[in-house]
């Protein structure tokens, strides 16, 4: 399998250590991969625009992210999250590619604590190019999964 | 010359000063006044007036009578063939009978004529209104006749008889009508409150006095069915019948033998002139009212005679009776019936029948309308009575659910002591639970004596007895389960489905327990006294029913609830306990390879290159994460003591300046390899203001310090602003207690949400937006760390530079 290069890998988690760890174990297993961490969803919600006109190849995405890092001007949160919560951060974030034809066929892998049965899918069923791995499970899941992403277009 | 008894013939007719005096009296027996001015008129001694019976019968009968010496003639009848009167009914022409010792028809027996010394008199026929014949008399006793003049004057003056006691007629029946009407509206007026059966039967009696005063009548008797549906027994209600004379009948039935049973049987009102001749006058009775018998029940000519003192051989006026249906609607409610007048007119006529009818309209209208406003008001009392008992009911069950461990039979208990209370007649109660893995009901509660009566084997045989819910049902428990309806049984002795528990049962209810379709048991409530169940009862049992369900469903939940609460907590612990060893050890691996100068060493082995410092990086990290594992592994722990309410084990010792700050430092460097370094927030603990645990004694567990301040550093570090640090210090407050602080400057936490920050899992909306994972119970545990210690966790409000302080204060020993 020949892996596009440079691989460019959009990879959303609010964790710093998280986001350190599997950086450095893609960065191991795929040579030349550049890696942008966004590590809000208010990050990932503003930068919206940014992302359609520079897609990324696939988008590697937490669940549970915070809206925003605490600051003095912290801008307020939309209706939705605040009615939905952090739990579905990383859905919104997803739904948000799916509603942008720049975007849509991206492939989107959930990487989360998060069992499936958790994530409560329906309302994105019809995203095609929607994957998941669980956090638990070992990291060559995460690379086999993203080799077989790849392998597909 | 005449007797001075004489009384000479006066002016000619005053027919106003007649009219006057007729529209002056208020009662039939008035028309003796008028009377009494013909006969002045007339130059008589005295009057008599006469009429015929209703069938034109052999008889003549007084009407109505006056005398100079105001004494009543004993004769109240006279045979129209064999009488000079009788002559002159027949013939329409008056009759002068200038000598009755010289007239064949002239009977000598009457007191009258020999007590008066009658000489002689005249007969003037006349016709009354209402088409009966009859005669008007006058009386002389002195030897001059009336001469032509004075029959001429006779003649007139009988002419207006009629009328004039028409008039008379016309004006009592409108007195009464008003008499009426008045007792009714004062009636209403007075019964707004309690309307008690005694109180309504007075102002029936009322009614009934007015009737009998106003046509002299000896007995006026109302029965009346005691309740607004339909049975076919009247009772007394009132009656004027003399009370030192016995009444004998109390009630009457619908269709039995007897004039009231008539009336009550086919609703038509019956008028008899003359009871005395009942016999003689049937077939023409029967022509009017067929069917109709006379039982004789007051014994009404004895009594006649024993209440007026006359001798066996006196004779007795006509006996009148009438008799009027009271109508509620198309159904028969009672009967007023009015007989015997004490005097003159000896009858009652179809006009005094319709002023009964009218009377009865009223009295039925009063009766139906009074009682329905009293079982109005009863059924308040009643719905009142049980929104009371229900609410104290669900006061009493509120206090048992909220116990620790709830007992459900002193809420069954309760709940039919409330039943007996609202239920008026529920003697001997039970709860009956379902059985579903049997498919039985079987008791499990139960009120009332009966249910402890017998020896020790009986009383345990009846409580433990079994009741199948078969299909098709073969008791009312089975029904109820069926249909989940209640089921009255009125009677038990008729009822198919009614399984004997107690022998003095009469009648039952058995009430579903249940809620939506759920179906729990039944409630049994048995009468075992002489009176029905009222009539909301199966109402009542119908919502205790539900309440019960509601109970059991509360109860049922609450336990499970409470089993799951226990299972939670035990999973904490469990799960803690399999945590603890390994994250110990762990935790203590890395301390014991990360302490002092080895990660220098390590990065000195492995140079300074890009791969070398992740390395390093890399074991501080793992150092960090694993005393976040070994913080939030005690949180659980802490949070099993606290859920189950225990105290929180303490191994207090005397805090030790230096290790105390040594542990501080070690947390706080960890703490801040949690936190994204791109934001450079900084941790510093400041030692100096720790050593003033030399000089103050300070008792407290080294390891929950170090987890309360590891809790605070967490906290403080998630809601920081990026560049800022947060700080840890020490110091004596003034009252010379020993207290940390930690500060930093982030997410504000206002005045208003200081009380709540300190309460489980709460966060402010601020804080919400800028942190995903946490379960909030952090600061909840470090305020009951505390407490344990005897001291206070105080969260002071953010001032305006965004400096949020949490001070921990320790007591004093």
């Amino acid at each position: 399998m020949k892996v596009k290069t440079p691989l460019r890998v959009l990879l959303v988690e609010d964790d710093h250590l998280q986001a350190g760890w599997i950086t450095d174990t893609l960065e191991r297993a795929f040579p030349k991969i550049k890696v942008k961490p966004i590590r809000t969803e208010a990050e990932f919600y503003y930068g919206i625009d940014a992302i359609v006109s520079n897609p990324p190849d696939v988008v590697i995405m937490d669940v549970m992210l915070r809206w925003t890092d605490p600051a003095p001007d912290m801008v307020t949160p939309p209706d939705v999250v605040r009615n939905e919560g952090y739990r579905r951060a990383g859905l919104r974030c997803v739904q948000m590619l799916a509603e942008r034809s720049a975007t849509k066929n991206i492939p989107v892998i959930l990487f989360t604590v998060l069992s499936r049965s958790d994530l409560e899918l329906e309302s994105l069923c019809s995203i095609d190019n929607l994957l998941y791995v669980s956090k638990e499970s070992e990291p060559e899941e995460l690379i086999n999964k993203i080799r077989n992403v790849l392998s597909r277009e | 010359m005449a007797s001075p008894l004489v009384r000479q013939a006066a002016t000619p007719l005053d027919l106003a000063s007649l009219i006057n005096t007729a529209q002056d009296q208020t009662t039939l027996s008035g028309i003796s006044k008028i009377l009494e001015m013909l006969a002045e008129v007339v130059g008589a001694y005295g009057c008599i007036l006469w009429r015929g019976d209703d069938f034109e019968g052999d008889f003549l009968f007084v009407l109505a009578q006056w005398s100079a010496d105001r004494q009543m003639s004993d004769l109240h009848r006279l045979p129209r063939k064999e009488s000079e009167t009788g002559v002159a009914v027949s013939t329409g022409k008056t009759r002068n009978v200038p000598d009755i010792k010289k007239s064949d028809l002239v009977k000598f027996d009457d007191t009258f004529f020999t007590r008066a010394n009658i000489k002689n008199f005249c007969a003037v026929p006349i016709q009354f209104r209402e088409g009966i014949d009859g005669a008007l008399n006058f009386y002389r006793n002195v030897e001059e006749p009336f001469n032509d003049v004075e029959l001429r004057l006779a003649e007139q003056a009988a002419a207006l008889v009629p009328s004039l006691y028409q008039i008379i007629r016309d004006r009592v029946g409108l007195s009464l009508i008003e008499n009426v009407n008045d007792l009714l509206r004062d009636a209403e007026h007075s019964l707004v409150t309690l309307l008690e059966i005694d109180k309504i039967s007075g102002v029936v009696k009322g009614l009934c006095d007015l009737f009998s005063e106003t046509f002299q009548s000896l007995e006026t008797s109302v029965f009346l069915s005691g309740r607004l549906e339909e049975p076919f027994s009247y009772d007394l209600i009132a009656t004027t019948w003399p009370t030192n004379e016995e009444f004998p009948r109390g009630s009457y039935e619908r269709e039995e033998d007897s004039l009231t049973g008539w009336v009550l049987a086919n609703a038509e009102p019956v008028r008899i002139f003359d009871l005395g001749r009942f016999e003689d006058d049937k077939k023409q009775l029967h022509g009017k009212y067929p069917g109709l018998v006379w039982q004789d029940s007051l014994k009404i000519q004895e009594a006649f005679r024993r209440i007026f003192k006359l001798k066996p051989k006196d004779p007795l006026p006509p006996l009148s009776f009438m008799a009027a249906p009271i109508m509620r609607g198309p159904k028969v409610r009672g009967v007023i019936r009015s007989c015997v007048a004490q005097q003159g007119p000896f009858y009652f006529g179809d006009q005094e029948l319709e002023l009964l009818k009218l009377v009865a309209a009223q009295i039925g209208y009063y009766w139906s309308n009074s009682l329905a406003r009293r079982d109005l008001q009863q059924e308040n009392t009643w719905w009142q009575e049980l929104v009371k008992g229900v609410t104290n009911l669900n006061s009493f069950v509120q206090e048992e659910l909220s116990r620790e461990d709830p007992n459900e039979d002193r809420i069954f208990a309760e709940s039919l002591k409330t039943t007996r209370s609202v239920l008026q007649g529920a003697d001997i109660n039970d709860i009956r639970l379902y059985d579903e893995d049997t498919g039985e009901l079987k008791f499990v509660a139960f009120d009332g004596e009966a249910w402890e009566e017998g020896t020790s084997s009986e009383i345990e045989n009846r409580k433990k007895r079994r009741f199948r819910v078969d299909d098709p049902p073969t008791s009312a428990g089975a029904y109820v389960y069926k249909e989940r309806e209640v089921y009255p049984i009125p009677d038990v002795e008729k009822d198919p489905y009614y399984s004997p528990v107690f022998t003095a049962t009469k009648r039952k209810i058995v009430a579903p327990i249940g809620i939506k379709s759920k179906f729990y048991g039944v409630l049994d409530i048995r009468g075992t006294g002489p009176d029905d169940f009222p009539r909301h009862a199966e109402a009542i049992a119908e919502v205790m029913g539900q309440q019960l369900g509601l109970y059991h469903y509360c109860a049922e939940k609450i336990k499970e609830l409470r089993k799951l609460d226990r299972e939670q907590i035990q999973a904490f612990q469990d799960v803690e306990h399999q945590l603890k060893s390994p994250v110990n050890l762990a935790n203590n691996m890395i301390q014991s390879v990360t302490r002092g100068d080895f990660l220098q060493r390590l990065e000195l082995l492995l140079g300074n290159d890009e791969n070398s410092k992740k390395v390093t990086a890399r074991f501080r990290e793992v150092r960090g994460l694993n005393r976040k594992a070994k913080r939030v592994t005690r949180n659980m722990r802490l949070f099993a003591y606290l859920a189950r309410k225990q105290p929180i084990p303490l191994r207090p010792k005397r805090l030790n300046s230096e290790a105390l700050v040594r542990v501080l430092i070690d947390a706080a460097r960890d703490s801040r390899l949690m936190f994204d370094p791109l934001r450079k927030i900084g941790f510093w603990v400041e030692p100096k203001g720790f050593e003033a645990l030399n000089t103050l004694e300070v008792h407290g567990d080294q390891d929950l310090i170090e987890q309360a301040v590891m809790n605070l550093l967490d906290n403080a570090g998630k809601y920081s602003f990026e560049k800022t640090t947060v700080q840890v210090y020490a110091e004596p407050t003034r009252k010379n207690q020993f207290c940390i602080t930690v500060t930093n400057i982030g997410v504000p936490i206002r005045a208003n949400e200081v009380h709540l920050a300190q309460t489980r899992t709460w966060r402010s909306e601020r804080a919400e937006w800028t942190t995903g994972e946490g379960s909030g119970i952090g600061l909840w545990i470090v305020d009951h760390i505390m407490k344990a210690h005897n001291g206070e966790l105080l969260v002071v409000p953010t001032t305006i530079e965004n400096l949020t302080e949490v001070k921990l204060i320790f007591g004093n020993r």
